[in-house]
Parts: structure tokens; C-alpha cells; sequence
């Protein structure tokens, strides 16, 4: 394993939530212009978004995000506080009970003095108001959310986010494909648009053919993500499987896809990749802390590019448009083998994305589709 | 935490157990996944109002380090019916983080003297799962996890535990003979118990001939070296055939099993056959 542990900064798994909100300890990082309350960049974000969003104090925003914060999610770019105090509002108001339980926090100390955060928060959440995917259900959720954040000096100055809404709106009752419908009528500003365009060029573009091994003796977890990267999303090598996931390997994906082991990891990657035949993925940032003495965790985040391929007969008429991913991945390591993958992308978006750029008019279910 | 579990259910004990409980503790039961206290909490005053209070008949607790396993079996003396709960989860002896509650709900609806759609209906709504289709088949080069690629397992138990777990995943019948002990005592979900294999063999057919393309998957293994026993969570998914229509299903199982000399003298196997039904809408009986 190419990595030494580090104890001493917090980590989420086995605390109680009472003592994450309460450190004892001594300060174990520099973090340098951050407040003297918080001991590591994990405590940093595990209490922030304990104050923001569970004791609701929404107007944190404003001291723990900066005034010019880009955020990238695969439905719409924001790029100041204001929008990410009025989208936090909005969301608690649909979901007054919104719980957001922090999974694991991967995190990285970047050469520029910043920090980089991978939160990954599992909430249960009551839709009581309307919202965005249509008229309340008064029906509760569990939604896996990831949110990556560049951390530099008491404030989050960019971010990532990422939530699996596909598994959330299947628990509320509503429709994928009226969902994106309803998605894909909101029309996204041109910094999105510019940056959706850029990021489908950069990716389609990646050197794919190029082979990569990853074996004992050059092992390192850049090497393995790389690896892992190439050998199945990008030349589709499913047999190689049993080189990167242990034999009963759990695998969370979005929309409610769960698999153990190799023979159905197999089967939820071919056929989500079948929806793109030609995608090509590129890993876009990588963060690793230790788990255990045997065990690593790593953050990546990814995207992918390629064409449509639906499968699904009420998107047939979309064959061919463009298809791209924002996508986060948490992998538990131990030994050189996965034994815990979760997945996080937004399928909403994503499908909505696809009906916008055709331009044409998709009938909803209830409009007889 | 086995006490502070049992005593949840005969004493309506919440305090104690929710002290083992994390806010990041996932509590699964009838294939529904609750996170958090008021979901948890929400589960077990149901199962409190449906099986709480009762009197522990039987009790089986398998101690690994990381990994553990209960069992119990709660009676109610006048109406001489009984449910059975299993329960598998991951720990550190202070806190559990992941658990999975199967509860015997056909025993259940006896004990309630309810019929299968009502206890059904009182179910949660399970999680919605998209199963993914996959390629079943064993081939030669391929690899499928076995009880020892999980847990180191001592000799004299691995070669047991392995043949038991090749009697559901290669679909080898012939190692019942080898491996189970004639007067072994085996618990089957919704079926009641019975002395030897032979009943548990038959469900073991009907199972596999009720479903297409089945496939057994290992999750997880927990092992007590004090009492020779393994606690087993795996799943079947296959394509069930339901009055002609294909349904794609996951049966989630968890087995515990007692062996002497090389023998299974013990076995529970444990299965939500309702939870089942209600999340695929498969028709009842399943099998």
C-alpha cells in the first residue's frame, strides 16, 4: 500500500455524531486563515454542514462560502453566494426534515495551500413542498449526495456537486424520463453551456487505446485509479474486473443499482456503458486517506463523454446526441482490491441535457407517452 | 449489543440500543433501508407493536471481530406461536454501522393470526432496486467469491463451510450427504423446523426450478471460533416467472450454521419471504 495512515485526523466512520460536533483534540493541521474552532479540514466540513444545513442556519453561507464560489453540478453552474444560499433554501423548504449525514470525508492537502474536500453524505429527506422535479409527494427519500470543495482559507471557493436524484424521485413516485422532461425546460445560463461544451471536447478527446497496468510492483493509487479508468470504462476490459474489485466487492451506483461481486459489477457496468457504446472517462482530481493499516479510501472525480445509445423506447428518438457525465466515486481499498465502491452522478441532468441540446418535444407520461 | 438487540424486543428497551446507534448507522428490514434515528426508531416501535414483549425460545449468537450474527426466536406462550429475527451487522464492539434485520414474516403473520396481505401491506416500502442483467454462468476462468475469500476460516471448518456454500452456488445436491448430519436440526423461514437435510434439500429445488438464470452471490461471513459456527448473508437474484411474466428479483438470505466433526448439526436459514413478495410484486407463495 502506497500510503502511510494518518490517526490523528478526524475520521467519520465509527463517531458518534456528538463528538464529530464537539472535538477534543488539538489542532492537527496548519490550516492556515481558518477558524481556531476547527482541528482538521474533516472537522471543518463535517460541522459546517451540520450548522448550515441540520440546525438551518442557511445565512452561514455567507462566512463559509466566498462571495465568487463556482459550483459545477451536471444540471447548472452558480457562481456566487447568493445563488448558494437561495438554492439551499428552496431545498430546505421542499425538504423542511432534510438530514444530512456525513458518510466519509476524503480529503487533500493541494500544493497551492488549499485544501480539497470529497464529503459523502447520505440524507433522509420528506418532500412536503414543491420543487423542482414537480408538485410535492409528501413521501420520504434517501438521496447519496457528493460534494467536492476546494477549502482555502475558512471558505469554500469552488465546488463540485453531485446527488443521485434518479434513486431520490424513484422513492417519491416520480418518473425518470418526466423528470428530465420537466429538467430539461429550465435553460442553464452560458456558463454552463460554455462549460458543458468544453469539458464534452476536452473528454471525447482522451487518449483511450493506451494500455495500463497496474501490478504489485508499481502499484500506487494513481496508477490504480488510472487503471481502473482505462481498463473498463475506456476499452471496456470487464474479464480485468478481478484485478481491481475484491470477489464480493459492494458496488452502489445510481438509480438504485446495487451489486456484490464480480458477475454483477459486470453487468451494471456493461450496461450503463451501453447507453454510450463510445464513452471515454477521464479522472479529473483524486484524493486518498487511509482507512485502516490494510485500507485506503480514494475520492475521484470523473467524467465521461461520448454519444447516446438509449435503451430506453420513450428516449429512441435521442440516438446519437451527445452524452456527458459529471460523476464522483468513493473507493474503499483494502490490499489493493476494492471492497466498497459508491457512485454518484445525476441521471436527471444527465438525460436532461441530452432532450435540451436535441430541441425537440418529449410527451410526458401523462400526456400519453 | 446481542442483549442490548433482545431486549429491544422482549423489554421495548430503546435507550440502551440506541446507544449503539450512530447517525450514520444503516438499519435494513424488510428490505428497506433506514438511516437515521427517526427512520430506525420508526421501524422498531413497529416491530414492538407487532412482536415486542414476547419470550426468547431460542438464541443463537455468532461473535466475530468486525462482523456479528444473532438469532432469536420469540414465543408467545398462549397462542404458542412463534417469529424468528435474524440480524447480521458490522461493529466495533461499541457502535454498529450496517445492519441487516430479516424477520420470518410468514411466522409472523401465524402469530398475528393475519393474513399474508395485511402483514404485507404493514410492510415499509422497500428500497427500489434496478437489478442489473448479467452473465450467470460459472465459466471456467471466471471467479465467484467463496466463504474463505471473505474470512480466514480454520481448516477444519473451511472445507465444511465451503461445501455447504457450493450446495447453493454450484447447485451440488450431492454434498448434503456429505456434510449435514442425519439428525441435524434445520429452521427454515416460513417452513418450520425439521430433522436432517431432506426438507431443506426439496425448498433448495423448488427455489432454483421456481427461477431462471439464479445466481448466489456471497456478501459477507462472520465467524465464532468458540462456537464453531459461521453466520453467511448472501443473496439469489433471478428471473422470476410469475403467471408468464418475467420479473428480475434478489432474495437476500442469511444462514447460520453449527458444526461438530466436520458436520452441520445446526442450521438457520433465514429469509423476509413477504418483503419479498411485496417488493416485486411476485405472487404468494413464492415457492
Amino acid at each position: 500500500m502506497s500510503f502511510k495512515l494518518n490517526n490523528n485526523i478526524t475520521q467519520v466512520h465509527w463517531q458518534p455524531l456528538t463528538k464529530l460536533l464537539d472535538p477534543t483534540g488539538v489542532k492537527q493541521q496548519t490550516l492556515a486563515g481558518f477558524d481556531e474552532e476547527f482541528v482538521d479540514i474533516v472537522d471543518y466540513i463535517i460541522r459546517i454542514t451540520h450548522r448550515i444545513w441540520e440546525q438551518k442556519n442557511v445565512g452561514l453561507c455567507y462566512k463559509y462560502y466566498s462571495d465568487i464560489c463556482p459550483v459545477f453540478t451536471l444540471g447548472a453552474y452558480s457562481e456566487c453566494v447568493e445563488q448558494v444560499v437561495q438554492g439551499t433554501l428552496k431545498t430546505i423548504a421542499a425538504f423542511p426534515d432534510r438530514s444530512l449525514i456525513g458518510e466519509n470525508v476524503i480529503w487533500k492537502e493541494e500544493s497551492d495551500g488549499t485544501y480539497y474536500s470529497s464529503h459523502l453524505i447520505t440524507s433522509i429527506m420528506t418532500n412536503t413542498g414543491n420543487s423542482d422535479f414537480g408538485l410535492s409527494t409528501d413521501k420520504t427519500g434517501r438521496v447519496t449526495t457528493i460534494a467536492d470543495c476546494v477549502c482555502f482559507e475558512n471558505q469554500i471557493v469552488k465546488e463540485w456537486l453531485v446527488r443521485d436524484n434518479s434513486f431520490l424521485i424513484s422513492q417519491l413516485g416520480i418518473d425518470l424520463i418526466d423528470a428530465a422532461i420537466n429538467f430539461s425546460a429550465l435553460q442553464p445560463n452560458d456558463t454552463f453551456n460554455e462549460w458543458y461544451q468544453s469539458e464534452y471536447t476536452r473528454v471525447v478527446n482522451t487518449e483511450h487505446r493506451k494500455e495500463l497496468e497496474c501490478i504489485n510492483y508499481n502499484w500506487t493509487t494513481d496508477n490504480f485509479v488510472q487503471a481502473w479508468a482505462q481498463t473498463l470504462f475506456n476499452q471496456k476490459q470487464f474479464s480485468t474486473l478481478t484485478q481491481f474489485y475484491h470477489v464480493a466487492a459492494s458496488h452502489q451506483w445510481p438509480g438504485g443499482r446495487q451489486s456484490t461481486g464480480l458477475a454483477q459489477i459486470s453487468g451494471t457496468l456493461i450496461q450503463w456503458l451501453s447507453q454510450c457504446p463510445n464513452a471515454k472517462m477521464t479522472v479529473d482530481h483524486t484524493a486518498v486517506v487511509g482507512f485502516d493499516e490494510n485500507t485506503i479510501d480514494i475520492a475521484i472525480r470523473w467524467s465521461v463523454a461520448g454519444n447516446f445509445n438509449p435503451h430506453i423506447e420513450r428516449l429512441a428518438q435521442l440516438k446519437g446526441q451527445r452524452y456527458f457525465v459529471l460523476g464522483c466515486t468513493h473507493l474503499r481499498v483494502k490490499n489493493q482490491k476494492i471492497i466498497k465502491e459508491v457512485t454518484v452522478f445525476d441521471e436527471i441532468a444527465l438525460y436532461a441535457n441530452i432532450i435540451r441540446e436535441s430541441g425537440q418535444s418529449l410527451p410526458l407520461l401523462a400526456q400519453g407517452a | 449489543m446481542f442483549n442490548q438487540l433482545i431486549e429491544l424486543y422482549t423489554k421495548g428497551d430503546l435507550a440502551q440500543l440506541s446507544a449503539n446507534i450512530l447517525h450514520s448507522t444503516a438499519w435494513k428490514q424488510h428490505d428497506f433501508t433506514a438511516y437515521g434515528n427517526m427512520q430506525i426508531e420508526k421501524l422498531w416501535l413497529k416491530s414492538i407493536e407487532q412482536f415486542g414483549f414476547l419470550t426468547v425460545t431460542e438464541r443463537q449468537e455468532i461473535q466475530g471481530e468486525q462482523f456479528s450474527a444473532l438469532y432469536i426466536e420469540l414465543s408467545d406462550q398462549v397462542k404458542s406461536e412463534k417469529v424468528s429475527i435474524a440480524f447480521f451487522f458490522e461493529h466495533n464492539n461499541l457502535h454498529i454501522k450496517k445492519l441487516h434485520c430479516v424477520v420470518d414474516t410468514l411466522a409472523l403473520a401465524r402469530l398475528l393470526q393475519q393474513d399474508v396481505a395485511t402483514i404485507m401491506q404493514a410492510l415499509p416500502a422497500s428500497d427500489p432496486l434496478l437489478l442489473s442483467q448479467f452473465d450467470h454462468q460459472l465459466h471456467p476462468k471466471s471467479y465467484h467469491a467463496t466463504p474463505d475469500d471473505i474470512t480466514d476460516l480454520p481448516d477444519n471448518v473451511k472445507s465444511t463451510v465451503n461445501k455447504w456454500w457450493n450446495i447453493w452456488q454450484e447447485k451440488q445436491l450431492a454434498n448434503f450427504d456429505k456434510i449435514y448430519h442425519n439428525n441435524a436440526s434445520i429452521q427454515l423461514a416460513g417452513f418450520g423446523k425439521n430433522e436432517g437435510f431432506n426438507q431443506l434439500r426439496s425448498f433448495h429445488l423448488k427455489l432454483h426450478n421456481r427461477m431462471n438464470r439464479s445466481y448466489c452471490q456471497l456478501e459477507n461471513v462472520a465467524f465464532d471460533e468458540a462456537k464453531n459456527s459461521v453466520a453467511l448473508k448472501w443473496h439469489v437474484d433471478g428471473d422470476y416467472i410469475d403467471n408468464g411474466v418475467i420479473k428480475r428479483i434478489r432474495l437476500p438470505f442469511i444462514s447460520i450454521i453449527t458444526i461438530s466433526e466436520g458436520l452441520v448439526v445446526k442450521e438457520y436459514l433465514q429469509a423476509d419471504w413477504l418483503a419479498l413478495c411485496k417488493q416485486y410484486k411476485v405472487s404468494y407463495p413464492f415457492v
